[in-house]
């Protein structure tokens, strides 16, 4: 049996204090990870069953749109579900990169 | 087009653009679009994969849009043009603005040439952004937003990128092919601030369609760019089009929607074989090659003339616009 692809998300919260997360199709993910990068949010690749259907539930991002639209609004319980999937529920938003 | 209750209707349709085209079609249309870019350095630059000069060539193509093109031209020929080479350089120093950190964070600028002021003021008197005297805040900031886009989002490569993207769509057996192609490299760049569908669209049919004769995947997405601006809608509008096939709407973004303008300019076009006003043009031609692409000869004539041009080319290539307004008056 092949093994599911894993499912890219980006996620973060914002400069706003939102929780922002989106998952990106395999084709963007070179792009969608230096965004995510520049931006300051974090990526990983869900591949367990439970994450993959929290994944498959996120909205779709936009590695073109600018500014708030490459990565979507989430309801918290939802961000908090994904960080936990993630990392065992630490969200905290990461270090921005360099350009 | 979903509804194809009303065959009759667009067969009335095909003939009146079909006749439109016999009467005053321009049978030299892609020829001349290749001399033009050729005049222009855009096929060298093409071949160069030299991004510089293709930024050089499209920001001009944006800066057309809102106004005649004779004022904006004359205004570019006064004040001047902002190229890759000046922003480069601005944004190599890195200005303390957070927006112009990449094409990402470039959101909400804001900036308003009249009115000295935009989304951050605290970084405005160090901001490069309005060092550029362009006709208005609107156009700086599709400059910028245009560079950052093919720095960061085509890393430097604009050929390379449309390249790569042409070819990710290129599916040999997909139903909707066409429209796959047209939006692979189109739907990416109206993201930038300041590029519209509309201005894309025409720029890249000419620029597609004409840049590269050994790029198959170009030609044929050059040929399917379809731009629909007021005169084109109004001529489907006008002439009765519109309400007879029972897609009545109102110009905007709708003319992109399904069963909007551009699906049934694409259905007529393919009912009419261009090949038969110049053999060497594709059977099927539904592309905006209109006379507006890189041209600046054929800049003397309103943006909403140009547009009209441009629906008769997108329905099958050349007719003249002189033709066209004669069509849209006859009703």
């Amino acid at each position: 049996m092949t093994e599911p692809m894993p499912i890219l998300v980006v996620f973060g919260i914002d400069g706003e204090g939102k929780p922002r997360a989106s998952r990106f199709a395999e084709k963007d993910a070179e792009l969608a990870t230096k965004a995510a990068a520049l931006l300051g949010f974090r990526t990983a690749r869900i591949t367990d069953e439970a994450g993959r259907a929290l994944a498959q539930a996120l909205p779709d991002g936009n590695v073109f749109a600018r500014g708030n639209g490459f990565v979507r609004l989430v309801r918290p319980s939802a961000f908090d579900k994904l960080s936990a999937v993630v990392d065992g529920g630490v969200a905290a938003t990461p270090k921005k990169a360099e350009v | 087009m979903s509804d194809k209750s009303k065959p009759s209707e667009l067969d009335r349709a095909t003939r009146l653009v079909r006749r439109i085209c016999r009467i005053a079609g321009d049978r030299r249309l892609i020829d001349r679009l290749i001399r033009d870019l050729a005049r222009h350095g855009v096929r060298a630059a093409i071949r160069r994969r030299d991004t510089p000069v293709l930024f050089d060539w499209l920001l001009e193509e944006v800066s057309y849009q809102g106004i005649g093109d004779y004022v904006a031209h004359g205004y570019m020929e006064r004040h001047g043009r902002v190229r890759w080479s000046e922003i480069a350089a601005l944004i190599e120093a890195r200005p303390s603005c957070p927006k112009l950190q990449s094409y990402w964070h470039f959101d909400r600028c804001g900036y308003q040439k009249v009115e000295r002021c935009c989304a951050e003021p605290d970084h405005f008197s160090g901001c490069p952004l309005p060092t550029h005297d362009l006709r208005n805040g609107r156009l700086n900031q599709a400059a910028y937003s245009l560079f950052l886009f093919m720095r960061d989002v085509a890393n430097g490569d604009f050929v390379g990128w449309i390249d790569q993207r042409l070819g990710d769509a290129d599916l040999a057996s997909a139903p909707d092919r066409a429209a796959r192609l047209r939006q692979a490299v189109v739907e990416p760049l109206a993201h930038a601030y300041g590029v519209s569908n509309k201005v894309v669209s025409m720029a890249l049919a000419g620029f597609l369609l004409a840049g590269d004769a050994q790029r198959v995947l170009w030609i044929e997405a050059g040929v399917v760019m379809i731009a629909v601006d007021t005169l084109v809608h109004n001529f489907l509008h006008r002439t009765g089009i519109l309400r007879r096939l029972g897609k009545d709407h109102a110009y905007g973004t709708a003319c992109y929607a399904p069963a909007g303008c551009s699906e049934i300019l694409e259905r007529i076009a393919g009912n009419i074989d261009a090949r038969r006003f110049n053999p060497a043009f594709p059977a099927n031609f539904p592309g905006s090659c209109s006379t507006r692409s890189g041209l600046s000869v054929q800049r003397a004539g309103s943006t909403s003339a140009m547009g009209g041009r441009s629906m008769i080319a997108s329905a099958a290539p050349g007719a003249n616009a002189r033709f066209f307004d004669y069509a849209i008056g006859c009703r």
